[in-house]
């Protein structure tokens, strides 16, 4: 937002569309904890109290890629696509198709919806904040800090999933299970990857502490902050 | 003697005693910098500090940072000025540190937090929950145990640390309280005290061993006698209003040089063990790794210190590390 003009009708928008995916993903996680401090491990009744709300805010995210499409936001299509196709395939193809416990009951969903909604959180909420252009450190702190925990937690709880499923897959149509084994193995380059990246993004922005400069910098490496269109 | 007081800025640092300092064209406040003091010739840092405060207002002596001469030596409390070769009209630089907040003031709040969040989380269920539960035995014994621990470390800091003039940055208090409101305060009462281990519970029964309960119960309390013993040691080190600096003896100093974060880190390790709980866990890691950090760094400063100090001594773990 340049200074002294106003928040556009785009910007508007996008803080809200960031606004609301922020607190989707909140309530997913308050949900979430609440269900684990009152059941413990007894999972059984955890897709009930989340579930639609996950598929629902985890959707949402797929407007992502028409933001980048339609230059609302200058980060390529094709890393939002990435992104979000791997989580609808788990929300969709994994979570909504296969009703057994195995999926909707297990140590997998639970590690998968924490680290999921964390990192959506931290995002979102980066995001929406920058479009006024208020960085808060902290945000910037855990964003670049809490990957090292939440991508291997979050790909682990994936995995786990998409395990649990195949056998249900395979019921259904053997080309189904090879889609779902192809997804597991493509699961550690993409894990590498993106893995080093935010190591490498994690050095130019956090590098030596928190003065404007550095939070210049960050602005100009993080493709979907910087550089936005002004329409 | 006279002493002028400058800022310094990053092109005078050059010329410690230029008079003629300019002021710092980036800095507005700085025009009522340089100014000077006068002294007496045997003054202490202190009496320094103690006349820029009376010159500024809101400079007082905690917030003050003062060095002298090109190597910026550090001007400590309780040395002379002559230590440092600080004479008439010298040029002494200072830096501001901001709003100050006392140790002692920090650890009251510090530990006030977990006290208020225990209170309310065991005692209020239905706003964290959304349910009301009995608790078990294991979460009445917990919430025990924690409580007389942070009770304790307010009575420690009332009657038993000795507080020597430090002082924090004022905002430091919101980071270091942190780590015990959220840490050992919410996050750790949120989860044991939570319903899926009430009373009933397939997890309070697996939990709530009697033999099990006691034993940890035990090691919690020698834990926490011993800390209290190391305090006091610590305590009776150092007779109050001297500097003196002495190697510390006795019960646990004997094997280690922080023979106090041994014992607290055991008093966690019994409550983890006892709950057999992630948000405890995390807590124990967190703060015995921290710990740990501080005690090599104390061992080093006594090792440098002290030719003399015990070899066999290690910092923070008998016989290992």
């Amino acid at each position: 937002m340049a200074k002294g003009k106003g928040i556009s009708v785009v910007e508007a928008y996008l803080v809200a569309y960031n606004a609301a995916s922020f607190v989707g993903w909140a309530y997913v996680l308050v949900k979430t904890l609440l269900y684990l401090s009152v059941h413990g491990t007894n999972l059984d009744g955890l897709f009930d109290s989340i579930g639609n709300a996950l598929i629902i805010v985890q959707t949402g995210a797929a407007l992502e890629i028409v933001h980048s499409l339609v230059g609302f936001v200058r980060s390529s299509a094709m890393t939002a696509t990435l992104q979000v196709y791997s989580r609808l395939n788990l929300v969709w193809g994994i979570l909504y198709m296969f009703d057994y416990p195995e999926v909707r009951a297990s140590y997998g969903l639970v590690l998968m919806v924490l680290a999921w909604c964390i990192t959506e959180c931290v995002r979102y909420s980066h995001y929406a904040l920058s479009l006024f252009d208020i960085e808060v450190y902290t945000l910037l702190y855990l964003r670049y800090t809490m990957f090292y925990v939440l991508y291997p937690a979050g790909v682990t709880g994936e995995l786990l999933e998409i395990w649990a499923a195949l056998p249900h897959a395979a019921a259904i149509s053997s080309w189904f299970w090879v889609f779902l084994v192809v997804n597991i193995v493509n699961y550690p380059p993409v894990l590498y990857k993106l893995y080093t990246h935010m190591i490498r993004q994690r050095r130019k922005i956090l590098g030596g502490g928190a003065d404007s400069n550095k939070i210049k910098a960050a602005k100009s490496v993080d493709p979907v902050v910087s550089k936005k269109k002004r329409l | 003697m006279r002493i002028s007081i400058a800022k310094r800025s990053a092109s005078s640092a050059k010329d410690a005693s230029n008079k003629a300092a300019l002021p710092s064209p980036s800095s507005s406040a700085s025009s009522r910098y340089p100014f000077t003091v006068e002294v007496s010739d045997n003054a202490t840092v202190d009496d320094l500090k103690a006349a820029i405060a009376s010159n500024v207002k809101s400079m007082y002596p905690d917030r003050q940072r003062l060095t002298f001469g090109d190597k910026k030596t550090v001007l400590e409390s309780g040395d002379s000025l002559s230590k440092y070769g600080v004479s008439n009209d010298d040029t002494v630089f200072i830096k501001d540190l901001g709003p100050q907040i006392g140790w002692q003031t920090v650890f009251y709040i510090e530990y006030l937090g977990p006290i208020i969040f225990h209170y309310i989380v065991y005692n209020f269920p239905r706003i964290f929950y959304g349910v009301n539960f009995e608790h078990s035995e294991i979460q009445r014994r917990v919430y025990l145990l924690v409580m007389a621990h942070f009770v304790k470390r307010e009575l420690e800091t009332a009657f038993v640390h000795r507080f020597s003039h430090g002082t924090m940055p004022l905002m430091n208090v919101f980071k270091n309280s942190f780590h015990y409101h959220m840490l050992s305060g919410l996050n750790l009462a949120y989860w044991v005290y939570a319903p899926a281990s009430g009373q009933g519970t397939a997890l309070a029964a697996k939990l709530g061993n009697p033999l099990l309960m006691a034993i940890f119960t035990g090691v919690f309390l020698f834990a926490e006698l011993s800390n209290l013993s190391t305090h006091i040691t610590l305590r009776n080190l150092r007779p109050p209003g001297t500097r003196v600096r002495r190697i510390p003896h006795g019960y646990g100093f004997d094997m280690v040089s922080c023979p106090n974060y041994l014992f607290e880190s055991l008093a966690w390790v019994a409550i983890a063990a006892m709950t057999r709980n992630l948000a405890a866990v995390l807590f124990l890691i967190v703060s015995s790794g921290q710990m740990y950090m501080w005690a090599i760094k104390k061992h080093k400063q006594y090792r440098r210190e002290f030719p003399d100090y015990p070899k066999s001594r290690k910092a923070m773990i008998p016989l290992i590390v």
